[in-house]
């Protein structure tokens, strides 16, 4: 079962985990670790990274951080007769980096959380919430072919003279005017459908594909589990890590490095399952 | 004034929460204001879905939210004559208006979520839910006494929402480039930001000024016709 096939619950339990984790720490290992993972596994899931769009993000957040806080020790220049610090420059990359990291998770999520999974999230936490959306998803697609049906009609009948900006922005504004009209009436005669096949019953029920597995179970727990050895991580002085006055990480100690393997785990888990299911595809290939 | 009432649950609601959230920040006392900022944001859309999940009834009404929402997230395709010429946070109001504040907050925090999903999800999504939620419910709750009808009011809030909406969308991006709220670096952003919000007051000025009198009338004959949302 590939990681975008897991029960949306799963999901939900490893994105907020991973999202909330990689937004409280400035510890620059963690943060760079969480990137690493965000950036392999968006290159694995989503086929595609942007990086270079987001390089010049973490680059233009590098240089100007320094020029705000003049926090640190170490004076690179004066600019303006403000210190630019060493310090600063390094805080600016670390949360650049944490800031990309946060996005990529974000894009992943997206790539993965498809429109069903959303709506069945949605419905979870209310019913009538995830009609509107689903509804609405539908009528988008709708109203734009009715908007370009009707712009057409209007533009063979010439009402508008749309040589000029005036005329062609009246032009639209009377197209979305009669768009908001043919829209609302059919909307009324699904609403009166939907009425008479019992929607407003009180003990309606909601149709879901999603089936809760043996191996979400594994996956949930085993988020939780290492939920609980980061997060004792994070609280501990252990992780503690210092830009100003000056940098300075001292808490270092053997034990860090089980936790840093605990969150590396955490954090490649869609990478690691993608690929011992595609290693489990091609053996199960080659056996037939 | 019962039917104010009816919404100053789900406000006090979100009062509290907020309070909460800052407090706990406070108390933690560490510099995780984008993770506090993002679940604070969150948390204050919920109150308004409990409200409207136990407010709007008929299924007439329920369509009618989710054709808005199409039309508002569809607006921003139709009109590509400028960028950031868009009509959303006028239709926002307009449904906060004429269909109250429960309509106008899932209109606006619904446009949000569903317009992203072609621009891209980010953590900004969670914060535009809210803003344009608010915006809507707002105008819902200022129309309750028919405020809005007055054309300068009217004129006044839609620039109001504009400024808002770009304030608070400063405060995403400053938070989310680094953890701490420097007010300097807030104020440097509002500066670079100000084309922009120029923009946003205009657009929403012209496109209040021609769309409210139609579609106002349309919305108000639907209102009538059906008996939705009395």
């Amino acid at each position: 079962m590939k990681f975008s096939e897991l029960h949306p619950l799963s999901l939900i339990v490893f994105f907020v985990s991973v999202i909330a984790f990689s937004m409280v720490t400035m510890n620059p290992i963690l943060v760079l670790l969480s990137f690493f993972a965000a950036l392999c596994s968006n290159l694995l899931i989503k086929n595609g990274s942007d990086i270079k769009l987001y390089l010049i993000l973490i680059l233009a957040i590098s240089i100007t951080n320094p020029l705000f806080s003049h926090n640190g020790e170490t004076v690179l220049f004066f600019l303006f007769d403000q210190r630019i610090t060493l310090e600063a420059f390094c805080y600016g990359v670390v949360s650049g980096v944490r800031l990309v990291g946060v996005i990529y998770w974000f894009r992943l999520f997206g790539a993965v959380f498809s429109q069903d999974k959303l709506n069945w999230f949605l419905g979870k936490m209310s019913p009538k919430l995830s009609v509107v959306f689903s509804m609405a998803l539908r009528f988008i697609p709708l109203v734009r072919k009715n908007a370009k049906d009707i712009y057409n009609s209007q533009l063979v009948m010439q009402t508008f003279d749309t040589s000029t900006l005036k005329g062609k922005f009246n032009l639209i504004i009377n197209v979305f005017s009669a768009l908001i009209s043919l829209s609302i009436e059919n909307a009324i005669e699904t609403a009166d459908t939907m009425r008479s096949r019992g929607f407003e019953n009180k003990n309606r029920s909601a149709f879901s594909l999603f089936r809760f597995k043996g191996k979400d179970i594994m996956f949930i727990i085993a988020v939780l589990i290492m939920d609980f050895v980061t997060a004792l991580y994070l609280f501990s002085p252990l992780e503690d890590f210092y830009y100003y006055p000056s940098i300075r990480f001292e808490n270092w100690e053997n034990s860090s490095l089980f936790f840093i393997f605990i969150y590396v785990i955490l954090f490649m888990l869609p990478v690691i399952n993608d690929i011992t299911e595609n290693l489990r595809w091609k053996y199960s290939i080659s056996k037939i | 004034m019962v039917v104010i009432k009816k919404y100053i649950k789900s406000l006090i609601a979100v009062a509290v929460l907020l309070g909460l959230s800052i407090i706990a920040s406070i108390y933690l006392q560490n510099e995780n204001y984008m993770l506090i900022s993002l679940l604070a944001a969150f948390i204050s859309c919920v109150p308004f879905f409990i409200s409207f999940e136990n407010n709007v009834q008929s299924s007439r009404e329920t369509v009618t939210i989710a054709v808005m929402i199409a039309l508002s997230v569809a607006g921003r395709f139709i009109f590509t004559l400028v960028p950031h010429f868009k009509p959303v946070t006028a239709l926002v109001i307009i449904t906060g208006m004429y269909f109250g504040p429960d309509a106008g907050f899932m209109t606006g925090s619904l446009t949000a979520l569903l317009s992203n999903m072609q621009h891209g999800q980010g953590p900004w999504t969670v914060f535009q839910m809210a803003v344009w939620g608010f915006i809507g419910f707002g105008a819902g709750i200022l129309n309750l006494k028919g405020l809005l009808k007055n054309r300068f009011v009217l004129i006044l809030y839609s620039a109001v929402a504009g400024v808002v909406y770009s304030l608070i969308m400063d405060i995403y991006t400053t938070i989310s480039t680094e953890s701490v709220f420097i007010v300097e670096k807030y104020l440097s952003y509002v500066l670079f930001s100000l084309p922009v919000m120029l923009e946003y007051i205009i657009s929403n000025i012209v496109f209040m000024l021609v769309l409210e009198k139609p579609i106002g009338k349309k919305l108000l004959r639907i209102k009538t016709k059906y008996g939705i949302f009395q």
